[in-house]
């Protein structure tokens, strides 16, 4: 048997899958469902042929295509939907890559991705259901001022996450 | 690095995710100004209207480059997997040159200078050496040949060659990064090519990369790859590409280590997040679309869930299986390999590569495997290897375990409990007795056997009349010639003597060698054949040694009778110097070779198997030759010609046989498509001719 470090069929498809639905989520802004659909084409792409860049381009892409259909006018809770599913398949992607590259097509993985994908679902609706809640407590609202503290915040914690 | 604040366990170094404090609880109080100015607007300062959307997206972008820059830098960090599918330690002939080739285009530019001066000076030699042989003049006027441009019709070959007309550096840089092959590599290419159609006996068409094949005196061996791309798509390009194994495998050093590692796995996520809201504030032209705070929070929100896990601890066992554990070479064993969560936490991905011996092939299924297991739980899966000669000894498994998030993993070679060796000890077994017996040099010991010599005597075969003796045996006085001429004369017949025959079997480093890393090793080919030269030389009546050219040493005093045969057969079987797995220690010519001088008896004569791969055995032949030990070389033919390299090791190859040829050594080329039988018969036409 040789060792070919790419993923199984079914692999990319378990991670293609919530991509797909949360492009269907944005349907009712054309532009932004074809941008983010687009995206999870590319996402596929590099997942099945194993190239990391690739994947993360597809799942930007996907994300902003999420953006557009935010400028649109589209509801907040259609754009979770659609932000979990380019995160999930982005995230879900990259487990299938890592396994692929260690691991090879012919091992047996898909408990392994099926439970990525479960837990990373739940870690994603769990971040936007809070995210969407605070929204809709907080109302239209928002100060600059937390706009700009917030994204100051984020920066710093990104920087100490990444510091190694 | 700042591990001044990293924990420890196991005594490996782990990398801790609070390792920033002041930086953490920076960004923490920004996020707390930043709730403080919703639930008490006016305790902390807007910011002004104009300044604000400027300032939102200024700090987004600054943070999504951040991002990307970790990102580049994490997508760089790959380990490369291990090879436990292959036979270790085997390369295909040219894969050398083949990684030179590559290294034209690689590195820096002092680098890539250097890679091409290796390349063209190692074509020139081979140039050379084929115009040499193919218009039998000296070396030196060929050298100038070469030189001028003159050994070849191909003008883009003798140009390449010549004058150093090398294709542009940076052309090909343009070329490579497109995607497309260098004009280097194609010219080098092109002059091989050249090479292949100039040098005798070598024909680059008519290789078949796929084998199916059966060692000779392996019972039921046959192996092949026929069926390997089976599930794969043979019409796509790419995905043949993807199925063609590497050209060189080296298992050693590549053993499993203790490391805890950032994986680097959701690097540059919150830089995602903090895109989509900057894109929003500039877009939006003032404030921020509350919609994409929203779908940045959530993107936020994953990236700063997945770091807060950590990862378990490696709670893993592992249990292994064979069966059945012992089998007959060629045989296959079925691995089944368990894996059991001994901790309390749960494992939520754990990652196995079983530690296949580097002397046994995988031919079904897969050794790495990757689940989630619950405490005290167990999961399984199986594999199966080819067995082949010796006894494997399993090597630690690699088990790899991350948390949830994925963003720490830790890496640990875990033992398997019960670690039962396969232990596969066959060999070389089976009918060997062949028709056809493998001709030596008439040099002979002084016993009665089946070498025609020059001498006169008692025989089959005429030789000479001489004047009759008293106590000649009446059956040989020429008795035509007595009625002839009334003259008594003795008739005289080429004496059959024995030979003393001393088989050396390449083991060296550099004898590892394999058309395709999943095909058998030149190494069992040349068991097979010295196993079959023994038998038919016994089977003849000859003395028979046995010896390795290899840094371990092992001698078999030339004997005859069935019990030398039986000796031969244990030794090719299990002796050290054989063992599958490629010798650690080089290979020192010339002490080795007086010590096997020294062993030789005066009237022995050798007959060395080897791939004849590389130039030392070459100078170890002739040497053995021109100190009076008659050379005959048997050899299996294991060079590919896929790739560039492996078409020069073709051409390389054929000079090796030139220049044996020329020192009177006796030389079998084995196809091993073909049984050896067929090589030695056309060889035998060769000699005689």
């Amino acid at each position: 048997m040789n060792f070919v470090d790419r993923p199984a069929g079914s692999s990319v498809a378990l991670a293609v899958v919530p991509g797909v639905v949360g492009s269907v989520a944005l349907a009712p802004a054309p532009s932004g469902f074809a941008v983010a659909l687009a995206g999870i084409v590319v996402l596929a792409a590099g997942t099945a042929r194993s190239v990391r860049a690739t994947v993360t381009v597809g799942g930007v892409a996907a994300l902003f295509g999420v953006v557009v259909a935010s400028l649109a006018g589209l509801h907040s809770a259609l754009l979770l939907v659609a932000t979990a599913g380019a995160v999930v398949s982005w995230s879900t992607g990259h487990h299938v890559v890592g396994l692929a590259h260690r691991l090879g097509r012919d091992a047996h993985v898909a408990r392994s991705v099926t439970v990525h994908l479960a837990t990373i679902t739940v870690t994603t609706l769990l971040a936007g259901g809070v995210a969407l809640a605070s929204f809709l407590v907080v109302g239209e609202g928002i100060p600059r001022a937390t706009a700009v503290f917030v994204l100051f915040g984020i920066v710093l914690l990104l920087v100490a996450f990444e510091l190694d | 690095m700042s591990r001044s604040r990293t924990r420890r366990r196991e005594g490996v170094e782990q990398p801790a995710l609070l390792d920033h404090p002041v930086i953490v609880g920076a960004g923490l109080l920004a996020l707390g100004l930043g709730f403080v100015a919703i639930v008490a607007p006016g305790a902390v300062p807007d910011v002004d209207g104009q300044f604000g959307p400027s300032l939102v997206g200024a700090v987004a972008v600054l943070g999504a480059a951040l991002a990307a820059l970790y990102r580049l830098n994490a997508d760089r960090d790959q380990t490369d997997p291990l090879a436990v599918e292959y036979r270790g330690d085997v390369v295909v002939p040219g894969a050398d040159f083949d990684e030179l080739l590559g290294e034209t285009q690689k590195g820096s530019y002092t680098n890539r200078v250097k890679a091409r001066e290796s390349v063209l000076e190692r074509t020139r030699e081979a140039a050379v050496a084929v115009t040499a042989q193919t218009a039998r003049i000296p070396t030196e006027e060929a050298t100038t040949r070469v030189a001028e441009g003159t050994w070849t019709d191909d003008e883009v070959a003798a140009d390449f060659l010549a004058d150093g007309s090398s294709p542009s550096a940076a052309t090909d840089w343009v070329r490579t990064t497109l995607g497309r092959r260098s004009r280097f590599q194609a010219r080098t290419d092109r002059v091989v090519t050249e090479l292949g159609a100039m040098a005798p006996g070598v024909d680059f068409d008519d290789r078949d990369d796929s084998w199916e094949q059966t060692i000779p005196g392996v019972a039921g061996a046959t192996t092949g790859n026929s069926d390997d791309t089976a599930d794969g798509d043979p019409t796509a390009d790419d995905a043949m590409e993807a199925d063609d194994p590497p050209d060189s495998v080296d298992t050693r050093g590549e053993a499993p280590s203790a490391t805890d590692r950032r994986t680097g796995r959701w690097t540059g996520l919150a830089g995602v997040a903090l895109l989509v809201v900057g894109v929003g504030a500039v877009t939006s032209g003032g404030d921020v679309a509350p919609s994409l705070v929203v779908a940045g929070a959530t993107v936020f929100g994953v990236a700063a869930l997945t770091h807060a896990t950590e990862a378990p601890p490696v709670t893993v066992d592992i249990e292994r299986e064979v069966d059945p554990p012992r089998v007959e070479a060629g045989e296959r064993a079925t691995v089944t390999v368990t894996v059991t969560n001994t901790g309390e936490e749960l494992l939520p991905d754990v990652r196995v590569v079983d530690g296949v011996p580097p002397g046994l092939r995988v031919v079904d299924g897969s050794p790495r495997y990757a689940t989630a297991l619950r405490p005290g739980k167990s999961a399984t899966f199986a594999y199966a290897v080819e067995a082949t000669r010796g006894r494997h000894t399993f090597d630690d498994a690699q088990v790899v375990v991350r948390g949830f998030g994925g963003t720490i993993e830790r890496e640990r070679a875990v033992a398997a409990e019960d670690a039962d060796p396969d232990s596969s000890d066959v060999a070389v077994s089976a009918d060997l007795l062949a028709d056809a017996d493998v001709p030596v040099h008439p040099q002979t010991a002084n016993r009665v056997g089946r070498v025609l010599t020059d001498e006169g005597g008692s025989g089959v075969e005429f030789h000479s009349t001489r004047e009759y003796r008293r106590g000649d045996p009446l059956s040989r006085v020429d008795w035509n010639r007595l009625a002839e001429s009334g003259e008594f004369a003795t008739l005289q017949f080429r004496e059959e003597h024995a030979a003393t025959v001393a088989v050396l079997v390449d083991a060296r480093q550099r004898a590892y060698v394999t058309p395709r890393v999943d095909a058998p090793a030149a190494l069992e080919w040349e068991l097979a054949a010295a196993d079959h030269v023994v038998a038919s030389l016994l089977a003849a009546g000859d003395s028979v040694g046995l010896g390795a050219v290899s840094p371990e040493w092992c001698w078999l005093e030339p004997r005859g009778g069935s019990g030398q045969r039986a000796r031969v057969r244990d030794l090719l079987e299990s002796h050290a110097a054989f063992d599958a797995a490629r010798p650690d220690r080089p290979f020192h010519g010339h002490i080795e070779e007086r010590r096997l001088r020294r062993e030789l008896p005066g009237d022995a004569q050798v007959v060395l198997v080897t791939p004849l791969c590389d130039d030392d055995i070459v100078t170890f032949a002739r040497d053995l030759h021109a100190r009076g030990f008659p050379v005959t070389v048997v050899s299996p033919d294991v060079t590919a010609a896929r790739t560039t390299g492996q078409r020069l090791a073709v051409v390389e190859r054929a000079m090796r046989f030139s220049r044996l040829r020329r020192a009177g050594i006796r030389l079998v080329d084995w196809d091993t498509d073909q049984p050896l039988e067929s090589a030695v018969e056309s060889a035998r036409r060769r000699w005689s001719a």
